[in-house]
């Protein structure tokens, strides 16, 4: 057969020479390979050192948007729930009412907003379906935790700070994060 | 200071040097397991344990510490007492042989000449021996007391695989006896320092021989038959847990310093340190500096056991024991009746 | 019937014979899939309706046997009745896509696209509508328009911006209750469904306009904001109603009524009871009977497979009938040890929150027992 590429090395099938059987001599070829390895660069990056800088398109721990008034984006539509192939994301809404237009943007709003994280398989595809700008995939790991429970993540845990009420709050979250 | 007929200076001062041996023994032994760690590390491109401590220096301490806290099993369907035996059987037969090396020249303290080796026997070789056979014991009682299929298996290989190489390297060392004249650890060690070569010069193929033998004998890589995961599960120690399990593991490093030890000392001049004369010194730091050097010697041979285990991969049953019986032993014949040729031409 | 003059009549190169006096539009109907003509304002059930929104525009290439000339202008479907040997092209003709494509982009001008807000989304027929028809975008700059809320009771919501004049309501109102209380005020861009002078609908069957609204501008109250119509489980259901045929689709949550509807068929009309007679149903039936014991459930309803309400929905059984529980029963009868169990955990859909039994819409007030909860 003719071969496609001229990358493929035919295999050498022809007996051992006497030097080949001894294999001491391959085995010492073998620890000098082995032992240049010492003098390597070590690729690993020692993480909680060292970060390493995430991609932009990276997936991490989501988050609930707020607008430029510091009034929730979510308007509990369900298309990240339904959109959702882990079906992590659940949802409760409620309306609102008169006096909460600074908290709510749409008349609409997610009372109950939960995230399974134990479920999410951080695919992005709630972040695509929103058309509220809602929710956003962030450059954060979901923190380990201790009990199973701490993985459900609520609406309190999601929501980003509203920097207009408290201009430190980002800061604050982000040096609890890092 | 006799009494009863017992010069019990002479015995406090053995019990003390044998508490000491074995102490800085376990010790590293514990910093060898550490080592292997850091070496494969090393050798494989990554850093390797580095966060107990200092550099890692601590992990050897979480690790005993862990396999202490964890959970001690003894299976329902074991033999209760080999079973508990096993172990402590393999610990003892390794810590054993440190008996006889000797760790350096005499020290003079409080007005005494004390030697630096538990127990300076004619027969010191033969002991070793005997003593390193008494290790298969620990491992077959394990596996056979375990009740399960591949501990008995792999202890069965151990045995048979650890009996098989004994012979090679008995007769490598027979090889070596008829150069040195002596069984003495002890007087092998001296007659290489005074001014003699090193016994690696007159026995090279019989050192390549005892060294692939005693890696055989100590279940390392490529020899670790007897715990080969793909085929044992786990092998002698599966139904092992906690300290028990330990032991065993532990066992094997004790192994592999005692016989860095001794190949140290039978080719390699034991604490013997080249071109330089010991009698310019005064003798209590002689003997430091040749207890310095034969550690020295000692941590090379055990870094060369690991390069090695982290380079070659493991033989197939068939092979090792095709490599035992069809080469070693006749190479070691080979190597017997050449050394007798050449000591005859030369009388 | 026999009697009656059959005319042939081919549609999209699918011919069929209907009697004589049926319009265009039903005649695709019979043909059915994607022959048929979409419909905004036509209702077969409401006797007038049609003729409003244009998305039924086919070209008639072949006026009839006896007139073969093709009808000048694209032609309204759901008012032309059918001439012997007529040829109507619906989705073969260009013209006709484009004209529908243009009639979306008007329809969609004052529409508001709060999708993600209205309880129509996902049955919705201006999105199904605009999904297959119509541009990504829109060219219109300006404004869109809006009105004043007026309040119709404590059964229908009016969201007037999502209204897009069809009158099926009106019709509804006519035809269907003893006396109309709403209708279209004022004209142009300032025509509205409003009643006169604030008053609340309650006609014994006034709710039947939530059916028959094609888009989200009149909705259920009792239904607002529960839940999205997607994730709730379709079930046929029926109850020996005095005043109406009690033949209902049921969406449940669970075990929980969350919203009654009417059955509708494959164009989205109210389904024909078994004696042949619309199955409308009564505001008792649609707004007060929120308990699954007031119903006899008859099974999970057939929902197209196209519709996003089947999704989570399976074959059988599956969702409707709770599967034996072997386990207790072969782990010598110990319940499993969960390491959690997502009920005692989850604040969503708690068991001391009955969504069905709240009148309106839930607020803030109705979850609020913990909202305090520290952050993970």
């Amino acid at each position: 057969m003719q071969a496609l590429t001229n990358k493929s090395i035919a295999v050498n099938r022809s007996p051992m020479t006497f030097w080949e059987r001894m294999y001491l001599i391959n085995i010492i070829k073998g620890m000098m390979i082995t032992f240049s390895h010492m003098f390597k660069k070590q690729p690993t990056v020692r993480y909680p050192e060292q970060k390493r800088e995430f991609s932009p398109v990276f997936r991490g721990l989501h988050v609930l948007n707020r607008d430029e008034e510091g009034r929730e984006n979510c308007t509990a539509c369900g298309l990240c729930a339904v959109a959702c192939p882990a079906e992590a994301i659940t949802m409760e809404a409620a309306e609102r009412l008169e006096g909460e237009e600074h908290l709510y943007k749409e008349e609409k709003y997610a009372a109950k907003y939960e995230i399974n994280m134990l479920r999410c398989i951080f695919c992005g595809l709630c972040e695509e379906a929103c058309p509220k700008d809602a929710i956003y995939l962030s450059e954060t790991f979901a923190p380990a935790n201790y009990t199973r429970k701490g993985f459900i993540y609520d609406k309190n845990d999601l929501l980003i700070p509203n920097t207009l009420t408290d201009a430190n709050a980002l800061a604050k979250a982000k040096g609890v994060e890092a | 200071m006799t009494l009863l007929a017992f010069d019990w200076a002479f015995i406090i001062e053995k019990l003390i040097l044998i508490v000491i041996i074995v102490l800085t023994t376990l010790l590293i032994t514990l910093y060898t397991t550490f080592g292997e760690r850091k070496v494969a590390a090393i050798l494989q491109d990554r850093p390797g344990p580095n966060r107990a401590g200092p550099f890692g220096l601590l992990q050897p301490l979480a690790d005993g510490l862990k396999l202490i806290m964890k959970e001690e099993i003894i299976p329902d369907a074991s033999s209760r007492w080999l079973f508990i035996i096993g172990p402590g059987l393999a610990m003892t037969a390794s810590l054993m042989t440190c008996a006889v090396i000797p760790w350096s020249t005499d020290l003079h303290l409080f007005g005494r000449t004390i030697a630096l080796q538990v127990a300076d026997v004619n027969i010191g070789i033969l002991y070793i021996f005997a003593v390193v056979s008494m290790g298969v014991y620990g491992i077959m009682i394990g596996g056979w007391a375990s009740n399960n299929k591949f501990s008995l298996m792999s202890a069965l290989r151990a045995a048979s695989q650890a009996i098989s190489y004994e012979i090679a390297m008995g007769l490598a060392l027979i090889a070596l006896l008829m150069t040195t004249g002596t069984l003495s650890l002890k007087t092998i060690v001296e007659d290489q320092t005074a001014g003699h070569w090193w016994n690696i010069v007159y026995q090279p193929l019989g050192f390549v021989i005892f060294f692939i033998c005693a890696m055989a004998e100590c279940n390392r890589t490529p020899f670790d038959l007897p715990e080969a995961e793909n085929e044992l599960n786990f092998g002698y120690h599966q139904e092992y847990s906690s300290m028990k399990l330990g032991f065993y593991l532990f066992a094997e490093y004790v192994n592999m310093i005692m016989s860095s030890a001794i190949m140290a000392s039978m080719y390699f001049g034991g604490y013997d340190l080249p071109f330089f004369d010991e009698s310019t010194v005064a003798p209590n730091i002689a003997a430091m500096i040749g207890l310095g050097t034969l550690l020295i010697k000692i941590v090379l041979f055990v870094f060369l056991f690991m390069w090695i285990r982290w380079t070659i991969p493991r033989f197939r049953y068939d092979q090792l024991m095709n490599l035992g019986w069809k080469k070693m032993i006749p190479l070691a014949l080979f190597n017997m009746l050449l050394t007798g040729a050449l000591i005859l031409s030369k009388l | 019937m026999s009697e009656q003059t059959l005319f042939k009549v081919t549609v999209d190169n699918i011919t069929i014979e209907v009697p004589a006096g049926t319009t265009i539009l039903q005649a695709a109907r019979q043909i059915g899939g994607t022959v048929a003509p979409p419909a905004m304002c036509y209702y077969s059930k409401l006797k007038g309706s049609g003729g409003k929104c244009r998305t039924c525009l086919v070209e008639v290439s072949k006026g009839s046997e006896k007139d073969p000339r093709p009808m000048p202008k694209l032609v309204a479907s759901c008012r032309t009745t059918v001439m012997d040997g007529m040829e109507v092209k619906n989705i073969t003709s260009e013209k006709v896509i484009d004209a529908r494509a243009g009639v979306v982009e008007f329809l969609l001008l004052n529409h508001p696209l709060d999708c993600p807000i209205c309880d129509q989304a996902g049955e919705c027929h201006l999105q199904d509508l605009s999904f297959d028809h119509g541009k990504a975008s829109t060219r219109y700059e300006f404004q869109r328009r809006t009105f004043k809320k007026h309040d119709l009771g404590k059964h229908i919501q009016l969201h007037m911006t999502r209204c897009i004049l069809c009158y099926r309501c009106v019709f509804t109102a006519d035809q269907l209750t003893n006396k109309r209380e709403h209708g279209i005020l004022d004209r142009g861009d300032h025509a509205e469904i409003a009643t006169h002078i604030e008053k609340s609908l309650d006609n014994e069957f006034i709710g039947n306009v939530i059916d028959v609204c094609p888009v989200g501008a009149l909705t259920d109250k009792t239904f607002r904001f529960k839940n999205r119509v997607w994730f709730l489980k379709p079930m046929d259901a029926h109850r020996d109603c005095p005043t109406c045929s009690g033949r209902v689709t049921l969406w449940n949550r669970g075990d929980e009524v969350f919203r009654v509807t009417a059955r509708k068929d494959e164009w989205g009309e109210i389904e024909d009871t078994p004696d042949g007679k619309p199955g409308w149903i009564c505001n008792t039936c649609r707004f007060d009977k929120k308990h699954t014991n007031d119903w006899v459930i008859e099974g999970p309803r057939a929902i197209s497979r196209q519709s996003v309400i089947a999704q989570g929905h399976y074959a059988g059984n599956i969702g409707t009938t709770l599967p034996t529980e072997t386990f207790k029963a072969v782990n010598d009868g110990r319940a499993p040890h969960l390491l959690m169990d997502i009920h005692t955990e989850s604040e969503v859909n708690q068991t001391s929150i009955h969504l069905s039994e709240i009148e309106g819409p839930s607020h803030g007030t109705t979850f609020n027992n913990n909202i305090n909860k520290p952050n993970k």
